[in-house]
């Protein structure tokens, strides 16, 4: 009989002893809010490498933990896919973070359709907005209805950039300060490497998510008024299947044609391509504005590179495209319990010694013009030369009231499948052999879905149409007069 | 007191006892439902609910946020059927199993045979070595074989150069054909072990006096073999086919993490488009609804292959040793 | 007669040498993880096929030339996934996450196949029925309202929560495993225990699932490897919550945020295989009896 109870408690203790540990892991949270009632545990959520583990905004925040020691921060890092499926999973079983820095894939739009995000007007100090130079606020960008929601994390002004390699250049017998300028110069430079250097190709392009964009940072050049969406803002419709994008496509594949492209890279993202890239498997890459802190901080400090504009078609074409969307900004959760204490996080990531170290210490060109006068890493100072001479501000459609409405019902509608990067990928992998067909379809599924959008907001009693999106005067060779 | 007298001493007492039975067995039953209870619980959360659930939110459609508000009726189902993406996956699904299958099968009870003969020593050995793949987390696997067969620089294509099977680089994961070869060439890698030990659970249920007497009659190993072993092993053919389908119709981990439907979803399978249109947001939100329309869809022909297969074993499986 | 015996041999010895080589090949993708995590990152990025990182000689092998040893091979990338990509959690997460679903599938499946096994009882072909016929059902996406379920449970902050997902529902193979066996055990058994005056639950712990030690052997190697290798389900229910990220998990989520860190990644596979490598290697008979009893029944 002893013995009988004895294995009975031992099994019930077994289990007791697991499922205790089991919710030790939920309950540790909750205990840390519990026990100390006056320390505040605030959620960081960010797609941005800046906040890492031990990388510069990782660091910041720990300062301000020293600056605020009844606040606590847990910060998360998330990239890329992993960060979209995360914030999805925590918004739906209601669990957003306090604040969180989504990727491009959630613009403000997307976030006030599905109520994640508050203002800050009232939370922040009174002065916040003239921290930032003119034009850095604009409605559909970081202001809904007036509200502020965010802020610019980086300078304005942004795109692409071309980043190449010295050494190689040199050893392939090439001149190294003397970049290819045209697409002509870029094939006949890719192939003198691809050929002279074992185990190099001249460029490193991650088709699996920039093929498009790519090819639309190639037929910038030629179409200054189309954006990395694929929307003409001159003409007021997306335009995939201009003849420009067919033509910066047609380069692509001649490229390939050669053998010129890392055959890697038809199957990589974004990441691994920069990978393949910071190993000097690769000379030339067209990459965003962050490539440089990432080669510095994230790849183990590239050498020997350096960036200049874009290649042009021809000789003499200017190279000109349109500002990149602000990304990576920070966002105040609607769902907070902790708001004030966020609104400081908020403001101490804003700050002027913020963006100031920002630029010196994380290689990130700082949103307040006046401050990225200091820039003495040299590639970085070069990028924002580039960025200098040749982005240019759009006009923003979304700055009316009505026309944002349009934008928001547009992201509820169901994407083109194939997308525009697929089609581009597939040509390039020789799958696609109709891919002039498959992006017309794509673009008149496009500009189909936009005029759904127009009418869905007309129903909804909002007075707009296409022409809040035309702006027939803007040719894209200078800043659009916002007015 | 040896066991015997034992015995008989009790049945000696219970014959002599009146039986209560109702109030004994009554007992008993309730014993039985508590035994069950755990079970019936788990069953009516985890095994009901989300099957009938799941029918629920195909007729809706729903971003996964809250509760679905927003009735289609039959619309995600026509749009299921109608969608070339989804039935291209069907299409790489039924490839990939196919393969699988008619690649596995044979050649997992050939080498059973051979790791069931006696001529082979170090059987165990052997057996252990062909099942180590199946125990490694699928997952992982994909994110190694990745690198396995990168284009440039992987090592297979690597070490085939080395060999001068190839003058250049193969294209796996790039090439929309070539990256299915590789899916496949994994997936029997991966599933091959645990077939081999079902075809020796086969091989080993087998009576060995109708073997002697082949043997006596001058049939060779060949004879044999052809004439005894596979007949008397078809209804552990149906079983190991079922299962080896089953389970390539549904793989998941695997694509997800070594070719994620690439290259231009030339290794799209159906459980990655389900997975995608529920989880993954590309320009717009999830569709729950559309996701578990889809696997309904999915869901009746996995029944149909069962019913198949069932009607298989209940003809063939009779002369089951 | 006497020429028939050498070709048997050369035969017998062919056969040997394929089935070595073979079994070599068939192993070498671990092998292969196994000697990447030693190396560094611009090693593998160059395509080498050398078994050891660059650098080697024999001659290292010896004692005294260790040092040299310890220097060749990158033990920084076990480092780097341990400490800093948290593969110390996860593997921790996957062994108590697989305990955990082992307990529960046990408890489960035993008492469920006790009672089909040896008792008959108003409702039990109701019961029965009830499960084959959901088996059968083409079922939709059904982890959705599972996800619903264990947030309404609230949940989907523990490793609780990510059990009952992976434990719950009904394992119809391990309840067909226990049912076939315990239906084995003669109902003398039963009587004798009676006897002594033990109680229905009493005689299920003390005397019948003693009995069925083999079965509850299979089914703790079989569902724990199965635990231990989840990915769907924990993929669901932790991708958002890094501390609760099982080892399959895990690694898909370092290789998403560290694209380029390729050996590294090779340690991090390498921690993930070895204890299941090792836990199958001195479990495997009961694993294959297992399976084998699973194909017959």
């Amino acid at each position: 009989m002893k013995k009988n109870r004895s294995s009975l408690i031992l099994i019930a203790l077994l289990l007791f002893v697991s499922i205790l540990s089991a919710c030790s892991n939920s309950a540790k949270g909750k205990e840390e809010n519990g026990k100390n009632s006056d320390v505040v545990t605030l959620k960081l959520l960010s797609s941005h490498g800046q906040f890492n583990k031990g990388n510069y905004g990782y660091r910041q925040v720990e300062e301000f933990m020293k600056k605020y020691p009844n606040i606590k921060v847990d910060v998360t890092f998330a990239q890329g896919n992993n960060f979209n499926d995360t914030l999805l999973a925590l918004a739906s079983s209601n669990d957003l973070p306090d604040v969180f820095q989504p990727t491009s894939k959630y613009p403000l739009n997307i976030l006030v359709e599905n109520d994640w995000v508050q203002p800050l007007d009232e939370l922040l100090p009174k002065d916040f907005k003239s921290r930032f130079p003119e034009g850095s606020f604009a409605e559909g960008i970081n202001l809904s209805e007036g509200k502020l929601y965010s802020f610019p994390r980086i300078i304005g002004k942004k795109g692409q950039a071309f980043y190449y390699h010295t050494d190689l250049l040199k050893e392939a017998g090439l001149d190294p300060n003397n970049p290819p300028q045209t697409w002509d110069e870029l094939l006949q430079a890719s192939k003198q490497i691809t050929n002279k250097i074992k185990g190099v190709f001249g460029l490193a392009i991650p088709l699996d998510d920039q093929a498009g964009l790519t090819a639309l940072s190639l037929a910038s050049s030629l179409q200054p008024t189309l954006d990395t969406t694929g929307f003409d803002y001159q003409k007021g419709k997306y335009d995939f299947n201009s003849p420009n994008v067919v033509k910066s496509i047609d380069f692509l594949l001649k490229l390939n044609q050669e053998g010129v492209i890392h055959p890697n890279s038809y199957t990589q993202s974004l990441t691994d391509s920069q990978g393949v890239w910071a190993n000097k498997q690769a000379a030339f890459m067209i990459n965003a504005h962050h490539f440089v802190r990432v080669s510095e901080f994230e790849l183990g400090g590239v050498k020997d590179y350096d960036v200049t504009k874009i290649p042009v078609p021809e000789k003499g074409t200017t190279y000109k495209q349109l500002a990149t969307s602000a990304d990576f900004n920070a966002y105040l959760s609607s769902t907070t319990k902790h708001k004030k204490e966020a609104a400081l996080l908020i403001d101490w990531l804003s700050s002027e010694p913020y963006f100031e170290k920002q630029v010196t210490d994380d290689l990130l060109l700082s949103p307040l013009a006046k401050v990225d006068q200091i820039i003495d890493n040299d590639q970085l100072k070069n990028l924002a030369k580039v960025y200098e001479e040749t982005v240019i501000e759009r006009p923003i459609p979304e700055s009316n009231k009505s026309a944002f409405e349009v934008k928001k019902i547009e992201s509820t509608l169901p994407a083109p499948q194939p997308d525009f990067n697929q089609i581009v990928q597939g040509a390039l992998i020789g799958e696609l052999k109709d891919w002039k067909g498959e992006l017309g379809k794509l673009n008149d599924f496009y500009n189909q879905r936009f005029e759904e959008a127009i009418k869905k907001a007309k129903s909804n009693g909002e007075d707009v149409s296409k022409d809040a999106f035309t702006f027939p005067d803007f040719d894209g060779t200078r800043d659009y007069d916002q007015k | 007191m040896s066991a015997e007298t034992m015995l008989d001493r009790e049945q000696a007492i219970l014959k002599k006892m009146p039986k209560k039975r109702s109030t004994l067995n009554r007992k008993e039953h309730i014993w039985c439902y508590v035994f069950l209870l755990p079970q019936i619980i788990m069953f009516l959360f985890f095994t009901l609910w989300p099957i009938i659930a799941s029918y629920y939110y195909s007729f809706f459609s729903w971003n996964g946020i809250g509760w679905p508000s927003e009735m289609v009726g039959m619309q995600n189902f026509i749009e299921v059927i109608k969608d070339s993406n989804f039935l291209n996956a069907f299409k790489n699904s039924v490839i990939y199993t196919f393969g699988l299958v008619v690649i596995v099968v044979p050649s997992s009870l050939v080498v059973a045979a051979i790791l069931n003969s006696p001529k082979l020593k170090g059987s165990v050995f052997f057996r252990t070595a062909f099942f180590l793949p199946v125990i490694l987390t699928m997952a992982i696997i994909g994110i190694v074989m990745k690198n396995i067969f990168a284009f440039q620089g992987g090592f297979l294509n690597s070490i085939l150069e080395k060999m001068g099977l190839i003058d250049t680089p193969i294209n796996w994961l790039g090439n929309t054909s070539l990256a299915m070869v590789a899916l496949v060439i994994v997936g029997v890698w991966k599933g091959f072990g645990i077939k081999v030990i079902y075809w020796l659970a086969g091989l080993q249920s087998l009576p060995k006096d109708v073997y002697e007497a082949a043997q006596i009659d001058g049939a060779n190993l060949f004879q044999r073999f052809l004439h005894i072993t596979l007949p008397l092993l078809v209804p552990f053919l149906v079983v190991i086919t079922f299962l080896q389908t089953v389970w390539a119709f549904n793989v998941f981990d695997l694509v997800k993490t070594f070719t994620n439907g690439g290259p231009f979803f030339g290794t799209d399978v159906v459980p990655l488009y389900i997975y995608r249109h529920a989880f993954e947001v590309s320009g717009g939100l999830p569709r729950m609804g559309y996701a578990s329309a889809a696997g309904i869809v999915y869901g009746i022909a996995t029944m149909l292959i069962s019913i198949v297969f069932g009607l298989l074993i209940r003809k063939y499986g009779g002369n089951k040793v | 007669m006497v020429s028939h015996k050498p070709t048997k041999k050369i035969v017998s010895v062919l056969l040997h040498l394929v089935f070595l080589i073979v079994t070599f090949i068939w192993v070498y993708p671990l092998i292969w993880t196994i000697s990447s995590s030693f190396k560094s990152n611009r090693e593998l990025f160059s395509g080498t096929i050398s078994l050891f990182p660059q650098g080697f000689e024999w001659r290292m092998l010896l004692p005294q030339n260790w040092p040299e040893l310890s220097e060749i091979f990158h033990l920084s990338n076990y480092v780097k996934a341990w400490s800093i990509a948290n593969f110390d959690q996860y593997l921790m997460n996957s062994l108590l996450f697989s305990v955990l679903v082992v307990i529960i599938t046990i408890v489960l499946c035993s008492t469920t196949g006790y009672a089909l096994g040896r008792y008959t009882f108003p409702g039990k072909s109701i019961f029965m029925g009830a499960i084959v016929a959901t088996m059968f059902l083409p079922a939709g996406y059904t982890i959705i309202p599972v996800w619903q379920l264990i947030n309404g449970l609230s949940l989907n902050e523990s490793l609780a929560g990510l059990v009952l997902a992976e434990a719950g529902g009904t394992h119809v193979l391990y309840i067909l495993l226990f049912t076939a066996y315990f239906r084995g055990i003669p109902k003398e058994l039963e009587e004798a225990s009676k006897m002594d005056g033990a109680g229905f639950l009493q005689t299920f712990i003390r005397v019948m699932l003693p009995m069925a030690k083999p079965v509850i052997a299979s089914t703790i190697i079989l569902e724990f490897v199965s635990a231990w290798n989840s990915f769907f389900v924990p993929l669901i229910f932790t991708i958002h919550r890094p501390d609760l990220r099982t080892i399959g998990v895990g690694m898909y989520s370092f290789v998403e945020d560290n694209a380029s860190e390729l050996s590294a990644m090779a340690a991090g596979a390498t921690i993930s295989f070895i204890p299941i490598v090792i836990v199958f290697l001195l479990f495997q008979k009961y694993f294959v009896d297992g399976i084998a009893g699973a194909v017959k029944g």
